[in-house]
Formats: structure tokens, C-alpha cells, sequence
């Protein structure tokens, strides 16, 4: 897709606008070193399409976008799309977002749930058993990837990166965690794929899942230019008003590497409970 | 995504505990079957629990009976148990599942079917 006004320039990096003036001049670095990576991001909710603004902007060449839903009216307020993408595929509003932004950008889109992709995996799903696929296939590929959510009203942010070979895995973490996510409407007796590890919709400003997507934004870019990360502590905590805790705070928390699903030797420790 | 030992421990698990259930595999789908024999009724259940190898164990099994008891049950065609499974890709098993399904078994066995009529 080619936005009016906008020409390529060299390599595809850069832009020119119908003014002449050079656009997307201000980070040459990380431009150049984003222009040659490929992203897929998985659930292109309030998180999904924050991080591929930012994406896009910073001059990723590279984007696969993949979720099954229409956009809705109480998507409206935590997104970057607008009302009148009210009924269109998620995927398909934002492709045309961020072709605007970038015309040079690669842009796949899958209106479906997830099964498989490349690149570095961006999960952005509310739904844990998306992110177990996920894990899956970063797992089974080799790829890196990145985990972000949030809880209660957004009131924290949850962002857990993943190196093959070199960092616990989502599992390694999530295990622990509960699963049913307590959604009691009827779906879950009539929807024959009614999944129920999907966060129920909950309120959060636009302005709180922005400043956990910078922080997972940083996550990735360093993941994607290989800038040194803690590989023991791949999980980070934003708080940014949870009662009881440093307000604007981020910890960073260690993950025991090794689990049933990433460590072939953790299978024989599997228990029958209950 | 199963991989050959994970299939292995399940096996093994199940042989341990539910030696009577039967290992299946077919084209994607694989999984255990036997019978369950309600205590209250003295009914014979046919017991299916099954997966597919691309999104086992992320997905858990999913439990199939015949005939059906209760009301916990959804999807077209051959209908699923639809009972809550705190589900762990790194921790939970085949066993664990057959598990609930014998719990699910035990606490609605003998119920009076409500669309039935008393007499029929």
C-alpha cells in the first residue's frame, strides 16, 4: 500500500513528502536496524495495535497481524483505530493505519486465530490459551517473543520476553497461574469454542495501556536490535497505581528456566493431581 | 505440540492408574478410551478422551461420553464435556483429565433427567 503524498526513498527506510521535506529523520538507528525485521503480532486489541503503531513508526519493514475479530464499539476508547472501523476486521483497519504511516512497510494480515507465524512473536491476546500457542510456536521455531498484558483496570502491566536457549519460557511462569478466567456469561454453554482462559472485558484508560506498551515496546526493540537483556529476569511488573505498591514502579522478576512444555527431561516429573 | 516423550509420560501415567483404558490414534487425533460404570445407576459409560497432536498439550483433551449425563455439554456433532479444567500446558495430563470426568461422573449419575417426563 502507498499513502498519497508519501515517495519511498533509499532502501525503503525513509520517506519524502509531496513538500519535500525528508520524514522519519529523527532515530536513523533504530530505523535502520527495524527496516530489516519482521514482527508478528498476535491479538490486535488495545496492546496489539499500540505496539504496532510504535512499531511502524520506529521503521519496522516487517508486520504480520493476526486476530479473528471485528472491530467494536467498546474497543472505541483503548485503540488507535476510530468509530468509523466499527465492524471491520481488526486486521484489515490496522494494515491501512499502518501503511499510512510507513508505505514501504511489508503488512500480511490473518483474520483467524492463531496456530503459527515467524518473526518475533508479540503477543498481545487476553486470552492465556492464545498465549500457550504462542510459547508453542516460539518454542518449536526458535523464535523470541514477547508477552504483554495487563490487570485489574489496567492498574499493572505484565511484559515477559522470551531467547530461545537462553530464558524460561511463558510456561515456565504461567503455570502457576489460574487458568479459568471466571466468565460466567451463557457463551460458555453455547459457544462451541468458548475459551475459557480469555480475560472477561474490564475497564483501563487508553493512557495506562499506553505506558505499559512503551515499556514492552523498549522489550522488543532490544530484542530486535540484540541489545543485552537480564536473560534471569524476563519478567517485568509495571504498577502504575495497584494499592500497596511504589506507584509508577517497574520490577523486574526472576523465572526459574525449565518446565514440562520447554525442558524435554521436566516431562518425566509430570504427577497425576487431584 | 506433542512431542514423542510427552506422549510416552502419558502413557505411562494412565497405564499406572487406568490400566483398563485403551490407547487410539487416529490421522491428528489421539487419546484413551474405556468404560466408566456409574455408582448410583449401575449404567456402563463409553469414555473418550481425546486431543489433537498440533495443540496438545496447549489446548487440553477434549472428553467425550456415551450415553450423556447432565447438562455440561456443548459443540455440534460428538458434544463435549464443558465442565471448568484449570488447565496447565507444563503440568496437567490425560490422567488428571479422566480424572474430573469420573468426578463429573460421580456427582450427576442417577439424576432425574428434568426434560424428561417422571413417566416415561
Amino acid at each position: 500500500m502507498q499513502s498519497e503524498g508519501l515517495e519511498s526513498g533509499a532502501r525503503g527506510v525513509n520517506f519524502r513528502h509531496r513538500t519535500g521535506t525528508e520524514l522519519n529523520t529523527r532515530n536513523p538507528e533504530e530505523r535502520e536496524a527495524l527496516s530489516r525485521c519482521h514482527v508478528s503480532i498476535v491479538g490486535c486489541g488495545s496492546f496489539g495495535s499500540a505496539l504496532a503503531d510504535m512499531l511502524v513508526r520506529a521503521g519496522l519493514g516487517r508486520i504480520t497481524l493476526i486476530d479473528p475479530e471485528l472491530f467494536a464499539p467498546e474497543n472505541v476508547e483503548r485503540h488507535i483505530l476510530t468509530p468509523a472501523d466499527i465492524g471491520r476486521p481488526k486486521v484489515d483497519a490496522l494494515a491501512g493505519r499502518l501503511a499510512a504511516i510507513n508505505p514501504g512497510l511489508q503488512i500480511e494480515t490473518r483474520r483467524e486465530k492463531f496456530r503459527d507465524a515467524g518473526g518475533l512473536l508479540l503477543s498481545c491476546a487476553d486470552s492465556r490459551r492464545c498465549e500457550s500457542m504462542v510459547n508453542a510456536v516460539a518454542l518449536e521455531k526458535g523464535l523470541k517473543a514477547v508477552y504483554v498484558g495487563a490487570y485489574g483496570a489496567v492498574r499493572a502491566g505484565e511484559i515477559q520476553f522470551y531467547v530461545p536457549g537462553e530464558t524460561a519460557c511463558r510456561e515456565c511462569f504461567a503455570q502457576f497461574r489460574d487458568m479459568d478466567q471466571g466468565d460466567t456469561g451463557e457463551s460458555r454453554y453455547t459457544d462451541p469454542d468458548f475459551d475459557e482462559t480469555r480475560t472477561p472485558g474490564q475497564p483501563g484508560l487508553w493512557g495506562s495501556i499506553l505506558a505499559v506498551a512503551g515499556i514492552a515496546f523498549r522489550v522488543t526493540l532490544a530484542l530486535l536490535k540484540g541489545d543485552k537483556l537480564d536473560y534471569s529476569h524476563p519478567l517485568w511488573i509495571v504498577n502504575l497505581d495497584f494499592p500497596g505498591f511504589a506507584p509508577y514502579a517497574v520490577t523486574v522478576a526472576k523465572v526459574p528456566r525449565g518446565c514440562a512444555v520447554c525442558d524435554p527431561s521436566k516431562v518425566a516429573d509430570l504427577r497425576i493431581e487431584g | 505440540m506433542l512431542t514423542e516423550n510427552r506422549w510416552e509420560k502419558e502413557q505411562q501415567l494412565m497405564q499406572s492408574v487406568f490400566p483398563e483404558f485403551t490407547v487410539f490414534v487416529k490421522d491428528s487425533r489421539f487419546g484413551f478410551e474405556g468404560y466408566l460404570r456409574g455408582q448410583r445407576s449401575g449404567r456402563i459409560y463409553h469414555v473418550v478422551i481425546e486431543a489433537d497432536r498440533s495443540t496438545y498439550p496447549q489446548y487440553p483433551p477434549d472428553v467425550h461420553m456415551d450415553p450423556k449425563l447432565g447438562h455440561h455439554w456443548y459443540g455440534a456433532g460428538e458434544q463435549r464435556l464443558c465442565v471448568v479444567r484449570d488447565w496447565h500446558a507444563a503440568r496437567s495430563t490425560f490422567a488428571n483429565t479422566l480424572l474430573t470426568a469420573i468426578k463429573y461422573l460421580s456427582e450427576h449419575d442417577g439424576e432425574l433427567d428434568p426434560f424428561r417426563s417422571r413417566w416415561e
